[in-house]
């Protein structure tokens, strides 16, 4: 349990880590410091949608980071999240589901996809819509296995 | 496979979470294993009949595996 304890906290500093990187980037964008013009529709399209992928990721490592707090405190909750972690039938619908890879895949795509938005705006669309198709192919074989298994 | 956690479970006054929380598992898994839907490894079969100080072929009903 230890381990685990570490390795918790680990994920803490980590999620601390890209909420600080968000929140440095988010002000900076509102400051047009960085950031792709917003004269046309596209430009202001393609930034919205990097704008609102960084809020969401910076909300979800939010909530991350409190959830692990909670279960740092908490011998219970602590206990629960170390069984679903290790659950030997999670562990195999994961896999069946291609996670974690293909969660970190698509997130790899959603950045590169943002960072190429200034460059090329068709690179930025196929890399978020397949970022995303990915994705909601992993979650919807996920649930279809927490279903049946 | 047919197993006797349910009725064990119900001997001992025990809810799936109980149960989960001392195997080292899930309370779906639990329900999983109850309904059939999903068949315990051998380890979780072995922590779960250890916890109910009982042998696996006296929770988990074989007869059904071919050889």
């Amino acid at each position: 349990m230890e381990n685990f304890k570490n390795k918790l906290k680990k994920r803490r500093i980590l999620f601390i880590v890209v909420v600080i990187l968000i929140v440095a980037v988010s002000i900076l964008e509102a400051f047009s410091i960085i950031g792709s013009s917003k004269e046309t529709f596209t430009d202001g399209m393609t930034d919205g949608i990097a704008w609102g992928t960084y809020i969401a990721l910076g909300f979800g490592a939010l909530a991350q980071i409190i959830r692990i707090s909670r279960m740092l405190t908490n011998e219970t909750m602590l206990k629960k999240a170390y069984n679903r972690e290790n659950d030997e039938r999670l562990k195999m619908i994961r896999s069946k589901a291609g996670m974690p890879m293909l969660l970190i895949t698509s997130i790899a795509m959603f950045v590169v996809g943002i960072a190429f938005s200034s460059i090329n705006e068709t690179v930025f669309y196929t890399l978020l819509a397949a970022g995303y198709v990915q994705l909601l192919c992993g979650v919807g074989v996920k649930l279809y296995c927490l279903k049946t298994m | 496979m047919k197993t006797r956690i349910k009725e064990l479970r119900k001997a001992n006054k025990l809810s799936q979470e109980e149960l989960a929380l001392e195997v080292g598992t899930t309370r779906q898994t639990i329900t999983s294993i109850e309904v059939e839907k999903y068949t315990a490894s051998l380890v979780l079969a072995y922590k779960i009949a250890r916890y109910f100080k009982l042998t696996i072929e006296d929770v988990f009903d074989f007869s059904d595996v071919e050889y």
